[in-house]
């Protein structure tokens, strides 16, 4: 008996062990990303196969990251449905910089207690359709009231957005809290499924998915998001970087940002000059076929900035805290906008961006 | 007197070691996220998780998650209780049957029902019955093999004793089968949930629109909120515990004593 408890116990301290082993391989293992290049050679880049990042599948599509990274640099994209899966990557130090909403961004840097997530640059503005079921009587947006409304993602920028919509305007509740008004997370390709098997009522969108299923004979434009907010303007999305990659690479997060500006005074220029490349690239990601015209009506709803918007930011959060999501009483959009590597890549203030082209 | 037999540890040292366990778990816990490994808003602490777990007993999502996934849970198992015995009847008594439904019984139980989901989906739409039948699919099969293999074992004496006793059809089925294959019953039943409550968290958790304590630790995940996740995995934790100890456990021990295998 006493041979065969010693066994156990050493078998017990073999499997502690073990365990202990797993953990300390568990602890963050750096900026070691999966491919082989040492640090500081990969910028690693996400995006969503969407009109409203424009720059990026303009600047993936014609390889200006990749020429302003220059050779010693390898960029690695990663595309994503929507913003909440790009902070769950950038957390597990997976992601450098991503194109990305601005409630995410928010959530992510006050998640992380601000160690995570800066906002460097401001990058699309508007370009979020709120479109109805043909089969509906839905002619306004009063009419959402009692309807089943699909957005992207839970979390997501449109998903707060089109919640707090129920609550201020509408002021009803929503159905997780008694009300009658759905707002239910479904991936952009499938929300197009869904309302052609009729089990959607409405959608929240970024373009170019809102203006698909316009083109599909699906559904109707209610509003544009835009009609919402003061101004008719706010800022769709943003350029983040994780905060570490920012402090350790200031000269590859200025290069980026040298491309990411360029490509948006192109875009601000002549935008549907870049319609059939950015379509080019969104087929390369979905797989599918769209006409270019659909896209060049996407590119119409849409506006370029480079300017981190501060009042999107505050608004985003009030929302978020209305709706509970958010915690703390404040946003320090001072600490989360980090405007120092725009401000350098700007200098000379004649070359200031104008705010609509 | 020395006893020959050991009657085993009392009931206030099982449960006194029990406590003194889960004091270690915790501290062992609060120490590792001390040490930080990993930031803590990425592994929270016994505490930030246990204020989100009271924090979302207090607004009404827990008790309204636990009932939308136990009431999910209740009529699909009960779906699954009612075919499944059904089925293990008749592959165990009908050789016809367990020739030609028997085999595709068994090829469709290894198959985990999590795989019918995104097919039901399109079949039933993106609501409720969806998600149901992957519950009933996860536990169907499983019941009806351990049915079908509970009364196979059923020693052959008894069987015959009950005939030659006269006893027929469902006499027959409700006094001898019925009772010679409980224990081993009650293990395919327990089974069986396990199964369901499995294939329900997977449900839950892929489909992000259904209410339910899977969808907390989706909910979690959207909201980058690890503290909220822990507390969902608690939540499921605790449920399965439930059910295993207190009602499971609890229905084996008594059947196990009534048969004299326990005392």
């Amino acid at each position: 008996m006493a041979v065969h408890s010693r066994k156990s116990g050493i078998v017990l301290m073999a499997v502690i062990g073990l365990c202990a082993l797993m953990f300390s391989g568990c602890s963050r293992s750096g900026d070691s990303s999966p491919a082989t290049a040492p640090r500081g050679t990969v910028l690693r880049l996400g995006y969503f196969p969407n009109v409203s990042h424009a720059q990026a599948l303009l600047g993936v599509a014609r390889g200006d990251f990749a020429r302003a990274l220059g050779d010693g640099t390898e960029l690695q994209t990663s595309v994503f449905n929507a913003g909440p899966s790009v902070i769950e990557a950038l957390y597990a130090n997976r992601l450098d910089i991503a194109y990305i909403g601005p409630a995410p961004a928010i959530n992510g840097f006050i998640r992380s207690r601000g160690e995570e997530v800066r906002v460097i640059a401001g990058a699309v503005e508007n370009g979020v359709l709120i479109v109805a079921n043909k089969n509906r009587n839905i002619p306004s947006l009063e009419a959402l009231r009692g309807k089943t409304i699909a957005v992207p993602q839970i979390g997501n920028t449109q998903d707060i957005s089109a919640r707090a919509f129920v609550i201020e305007t509408l002021k009803t509740r929503l159905k997780d809290n008694g009300g009658d008004t759905q707002v239910i997370p479904i991936p952009n390709p499938d929300i197009e499924t869904l309302m052609s098997k009729d089990q959607l009522d409405a959608a929240w969108v970024p373009e170019p998915w809102g203006s698909r299923l316009v083109a599909s004979g699906l559904g109707t434009v209610v509003a544009h998001e835009r009609d919402l907010w003061p101004e008719k303007r706010f800022s769709l999305t943003c350029v983040i970087a994780r905060r570490k990659f920012l402090e350790e690479n200031p000269e590859l997060v200025r290069r980026f940002l040298e491309a990411h500006v360029a490509l948006t005074r192109d875009l601000q220029a002549d935008r549907q000059q870049y319609a059939h490349t950015i379509n080019e690239q969104l087929k390369r990601l979905t797989g599918k076929t769209l006409a270019d015209e659909v896209i060049a009506g996407a590119l119409r709803n849409v506006e370029f900035s480079v300017e981190p918007d501060v009042r999107t930011f505050d608004t985003y959060f009030s929302k978020g805290r209305l709706l509970g999501i958010f915690p703390g009483d404040t946003l320090d959009t001072g600490k989360l906008i980090d405007r120092q590597p725009l401000d350098a890549v700007l200098k000379p203030p004649t070359a200031r961006n104008q705010e609509t082209p | 007197m020395k006893r020959l037999v050991s009657d085993g540890p009392l009931l206030w040292q099982r449960i006194g070691v029990k406590i003194a366990f889960a004091a270690f778990v915790v501290a062992l816990w609060e120490g590792v996220v001390r040490m930080q490994f990993v930031p803590e808003y990425l592994f929270p602490g016994p505490f930030a998780v246990l204020s989100r777990l009271a924090a979302m007993a207090w607004d009404g999502t827990l008790i309204a998650s636990v009932q939308a996934s136990m009431g999910r849970m209740l009529l699909g198992y009960a779906i699954s209780v009612v075919g499944g015995l059904a089925i293990g009847v008749l592959a165990a008594r009908s050789w016809l049957f367990k020739e030609t439904f028997g085999s595709v019984i068994l090829a469709l139980q290894s198959l985990p029902s999590i795989c019918w989901l995104p097919l039901a989906l399109i079949w039933v739409g993106l609501d409720e019955r969806a998600v149901l039948f992957v519950v009933v699919l996860g536990a169907l099969f499983s019941i009806a093999t351990s049915t079908e293999g509970a009364i196979r074992n059923i020693p052959p004496i008894y069987t015959k004793v009950g005939l030659v006793l006269g006893a027929r059809g469902i006499r027959f089925a409700k006094d001898i089968l019925f009772f010679a294959a409980l224990p081993e019953l009650i293990g395919g039943l327990k089974i069986g949930w396990t199964f369901a409550w499995r294939s329900l968290m997977a449900a839950e958790l892929i489909r992000a629109n259904v209410k339910g304590v899977g969808h907390i630790l989706e909910v979690g995940r959207n909201y980058n909120d690890s503290a909220m996740m822990l507390a969902g995995m608690l939540t499921i934790l605790g449920i399965s515990l439930t059910v295993d100890i207190l009602f499971f456990g609890n229905i084996e021990r008594r059947v196990r004593r009534r048969y004299g295998l326990e005392k």
